[in-house]
């Protein structure tokens, strides 16, 4: 039997109370028994403390933890490293509550909560995130403190105190080192599992799919301009990919391999812009029509689409220019003009009829494109719930129920004018994007979700051609939100999203802010090495290894010097027990006389020195030092005799 | 191998602290005297510290590097702050009481706050005893005893004082060696053995003498009020038979002396160890005793005074005073 190490109660109390706070937001992710495990091994550890139960034996702790390790792996499995290490590491952590014998096992405990309290940032990187972090490592420093905190004077606060005036000065500190300390690239390659499904354009599109993200207002992505104005709504078309190939019901995104040629000149001006992307579980960037280059990893398509090298799970920022107009442009290859016009053999016979009646009478690609808008803006409405289309769904759409919404009216437009022999293609992005003035910048959302067309003009090149224009014009020139908002299926799966509120000012200001502050936090706080450079070469100048270890020191030593002044001249509140207060007093008095009371001198004697120095003092000097010594030593009737000292002690100094 | 190394090393950093500063009754510790260095936790910490920069760096996770950082800040804050739970605090070497060589002797120090400030969890030892820890929570100044084992009769100093502190996060030692000027007397130690020539160690004693005394046993009288607690009948109280007090008496003592000469032959040490033995058990007998020896005598008395006089005595024999 080992000996038991007690820690003291706060101690223990602080060591619980730090597991507590460190499993609670793994909680949900780690296999439900792990958690109750914890609360089972804390409650076991509150028990022996109880004086109820003893500490398990080995064997038990034994069992206990291969069990717990054969479990984790085969809930987890071994494909998810970063989980199974933490639910690994948890496993350890609530065991290890049943071996708490000496300091150094808490010890342990403690170090090995700071990592997982770490490991919680893997998880989620939001403000809120951030803070529990926060007050976490707070709570795990006051444990530690705990542990090291005086056996004579136990006391549950103090530790909390001591963490708080630990911890504040730190955070400044920590800034210094954030800012200055250089950022480096993965040391191995350690992907991490993010939760898949989630919203946003796919690589196939059937005219029905727009409408499901009509539903959610959940950020697609945000673009702040360098030159700080967004462009006009019109222009605020959003390039995502292409849908080049028809099966008769649905477009797909066909995998193009060869890259842009940009063309040699290029005229007007550039628009230079910083987009950050939530994460898609696609490859593809949204950029301004047209974008002119691809920053490195990003490749532009031979359809200028910009496309990532992996499919984007954490948020990215990438640094992007487009041209809003443009004449320049590359001729079209033979195999590239084959594969926008390429349409199923069979199917939709009324729109091919009706395509080839148009080419009939005109077969320019102005007239064409002019006569199929004039069709939409003549016999069609928008709405967000058409009805249902049959096999032939451009057939059914063109001439049977003639509603529906951006995709139905792009897919039947490359319809027609491929059938009619010119070379079309659908674009998937975004149309729109809110302004947010506080930080200036544009919010697109997934209800901003459009789809339109693009045309080959000979001698022009790529022309956008929006047909949605043609029946809704102020889907384009207004925002997405005031268009849709009356319609039933928008906003269906986000009902409680502010921007359903949008038309009450205050939460309107306030989910404008709430969206500000966590671009800023986006910006500045987790991809601060994307702007590193740049911020340290506005502070600094041109960065050199000196100026940086400068500008790490300056700021350090202030710090630590302000904390030194506070410790080294920190004042305790006065000694609380009145009757030491007074003797202080009484002796203060006495010190310009050489009658000060010396060290750990009786006051009994110190009453005898001073009666000898001064006889007249003799007998209310002597009155003191009962009155003192039957308070201190004497039982019972404590407050008369209180109040008498303290009118012997004024008395004394009074004569004096 | 490797904790000899230590001990040697840290011996001489020992004497290299304390022979920078003369020792004193009293002093206030200052940069000059305070030492601080990492402790094996906080090499511990910082390794983790290190732990946690690597899942950030390999994560590009902005977050988990803040949290390395508050890590390594803390390390650096804490620095100050075991630095300030010893700096500013005064402490005097108040007194040292006498023991027999092989016990230990209590010295009794006194530790003061400066500028009132808290100072928590100290340790204090003398080298290589076992340390005694302590605090001045809302309290400005505290009495400590320290407790030191006495190898050599007559004055002896217990060697440097080691105030360390590892408060508040264990994280680096703060710690000072002082020489204090206390010292403290150590009888000889006590060796069983011979007899005294006139064979009256047994005890025979004379007439019962007048006056109360504390010494035997004389019968019980009614308990008043101010008697001492100590001399309560209880046995008597627990029969029922009421409160009473034990009487006891001093007797007139005959007169006894120890003398020098007695064993001829043991050698000084041996001979100061047995006069030493017999003086303590004529103590605790009702006889009144005095030493002679070579330098001079002490006439018979009893009392602690006498007791403390006769064992100084054979302490000092033969050694320079202080």
């Amino acid at each position: 039997m080992k000996a038991v190490y007690q820690l003291t109660r706060p101690a223990l109390l602080w060591q619980l109370l730090m597991v507590v706070a460190v499993l609670l937001p793994h909680s949900l992710r780690l296999p439900w028994w792990l958690p109750l495990m914890t609360f089972g091994a804390l409650g076991w550890r509150l028990w022996v403390y109880l004086g109820r139960t003893s500490f398990p034996h080995w064997s038990v702790k034994f069992m206990m933890a291969v069990t717990a390790g054969i479990g984790v792996i085969m809930s987890i499995g071994r494909g998810n490293g970063p989980e199974l290490a933490v639910a690994l590491l948890f496993a350890g952590f609530s065991l290890k509550l049943l071996e708490i014998y000496k300091r150094r096992d808490a010890l342990v405990l403690i170090y090995v909560a700071y990592f997982l309290a770490a490991t919680e940032l893997l998880f989620g990187q939001s403000l809120l995130h951030a803070l529990y972090v926060a007050l976490v490592l707070v709570l795990i420093t006051a444990a530690l403190n705990s542990v090291y905190q005086s056996e004579r004077h136990p006391d549950f606060w103090r530790p909390l105190r001591a963490s708080i005036r630990l911890v504040l000065p730190a955070l400044p500190l920590m800034v210094v080192l954030f800012v200055v300390v250089p950022r480096i690239g993965p040391i191995w390659y350690a992907p991490l599992a993010q939760g898949e499904a989630r919203t946003g354009l796919s690589d196939t599109l059937s005219p029905g799919d727009v409408s499901r993200l009509t539903g959610s207002s959940e950020v697609a992505f945000r673009v702040q301009f360098d030159n700080g104005r967004p462009p006009p709504p019109s222009s605020r078309y959003w390039r995502g990919l292409t849908y080049d190939r028809f099966d008769g019901r649905r477009w797909e995104a066909e995998k193009d391999r060869s890259l842009f040629q940009s063309p040699d000149s290029e005229s007007g001006t550039l628009l230079r812009y910083n987009i950050t992307q939530e994460p898609s579980g696609q490859p593809w960037v949204y950029a301004l029509d047209y974008p002119v280059s691809a920053p490195w990893p990003l490749r532009m398509q031979a359809n200028q689409t910009l496309r990532a090298p992996a499919k984007i799970r954490q948020r990215v920022d990438f640094a992007l220019a487009s041209r809003l107009s443009s004449d320049s442009f590359q001729p079209l290859t033979a195999a590239q003009r084959e594969r926008y016009l390429v349409l199923p053999e069979r199917g939709n016979e009324r729109a091919r009829a009706l395509a080839l009646s148009w080419r009939a009478e005109d077969a320019s690609t102005e007239s064409l494109v002019a006569r199929a808008l004039a069709l939409y803006g003549r016999e069609f409405s928008y709405t967000l719930t058409p009805e249902r289309l049959g096999d032939d769904s451009i057939d059914d759409f063109l001439f049977d129920t003639q509603e529906g919404f951006c995709g139905h009216f792009a897919s039947s437009l490359t319809f027609l004018l491929r059938a009619a022999g010119v070379p079309t293609r659908i674009v998937g992005g975004y149309l729109g994007g809110e302004w947010n003035p506080y930080e200036n910048y544009l919010v697109v959302r997934q209800f901003e979700a459009h789809a339109w067309t693009e045309v080959w003009h000979q001698g022009r090149g790529w022309v956008r051609v929006d047909p949605t224009a043609a029946v809704a014009p102020e889907r384009i020139e207004q925002s997405a939100e005031q268009l849709l908002s009356s319609q039933p299926g928008f906003l269906s799966d986000t009902p409680l999203s502010p921007v359903r509120f949008g038309h009450i000012s205050w939460i309107n200001t306030l989910r404008m802010r709430t969206d500000a502050l966590n671009f800023v936090w986006h910006r500045w706080v987790l991809s601060y090495q994307l702007r590193q450079n740049d911020l340290l070469q506005k502070l600094l100048g041109e960065v050199t290894l000196w100026k940086l270890a400068l500008g790490l020191l300056i700021p350090f030593s202030l710090v630590l010097g302000w904390v030194a002044l506070g410790l080294l001249r920190q004042r305790r509140p006065k000694t609380k027990d009145p009757v030491d207060a007074a003797l202080l007093r009484l002796s203060g008095r006495f010190e310009s006389r050489g009658l000060g009371r010396k060290p750990g001198e009786p006051v009994g004697r110190y009453a005898q020195r001073i009666a000898l120095a001064r006889p007249d003092l003799a007998p209310i000097i002597g009155t003191v030092a009962r009155l003192y010594e039957q308070l201190r030593y004497a039982e019972g009737g404590e407050p008369r005799i209180q109040k008498a000292y303290l009118a012997a002690v004024r008395a004394c100094v009074r004569q004096l | 191998m490797s904790e000899r190394w230590s001990r040697r090393l840290g011996a001489r950093a020992r004497r290299w602290a304390l022979g920078r500063h003369a020792p004193a009754r009293s002093l206030t510790l200052t940069q000059k005297r305070i030492f601080i260095f990492p402790t094996k936790a906080g090499l511990w910490f910082l390794f983790a510290a290190l732990v946690i920069l690597l899942l950030g760096i390999n994560y590009e996770n902005n977050l988990v590097y803040a949290v390395s950082f508050v890590l390594l800040s803390l390390f650096v804050v804490s620095i100050l702050h075991t630095y300030s739970n010893l700096a500013g605090l005064t402490i005097t070497a108040l007194s040292a009481k006498p023991c027999l060589v092989g016990e230990n002797a209590e010295f009794e120090l006194l530790l003061r706050a400066g500028r009132r400030r808290n100072y928590e969890a100290l340790q204090l030892s003398w080298v290589d005893q076992t340390p005694v820890s302590c605090d001045l929570i809302d309290d400005s100044e505290r009495r400590v005893r320290l407790y030191a084992q006495a190898v050599e009769r007559g004055w002896w100093r217990p060697g440097a004082l080691l105030i360390e502190t590892l408060y508040p996060l264990g994280l680096l030692r703060a710690w000072t060696w002082l020489e204090t000027d206390l010292q403290a007397l150590a009888y000889p130690r006590p060796i069983e053995g011979g007899l005294l020539p006139q064979g009256l160690g047994s005890g025979e004693r004379g007439s019962v003498a007048s006056g109360r005394g504390s010494e035997d046993f004389a019968g019980l009288e009614t308990y008043q009020q101010g008697m001492s607690p100590r001399h309560i009948a209880w046995k008597q109280l627990a029969a029922g038979q009421g409160l009473h007090a034990k009487q006891f008496v001093d007797h007139a003592d005959e007169q006894l002396w120890l003398d020098w000469s007695f064993w001829p032959e043991l050698d000084t040490e041996q001979r100061l160890s047995r006069l030493c033995y017999w003086a303590l058990k004529l103590a605790r007998q009702p006889v009144q005793y005095g030493l002679r020896l070579p330098g001079g005598e002490i006439p018979p008395g009893r009392g602690g005074r006498h007791r403390h006089q006769v064992l100084r005595a054979l302490a000092l024999h033969g050694r320079a005073a202080p």
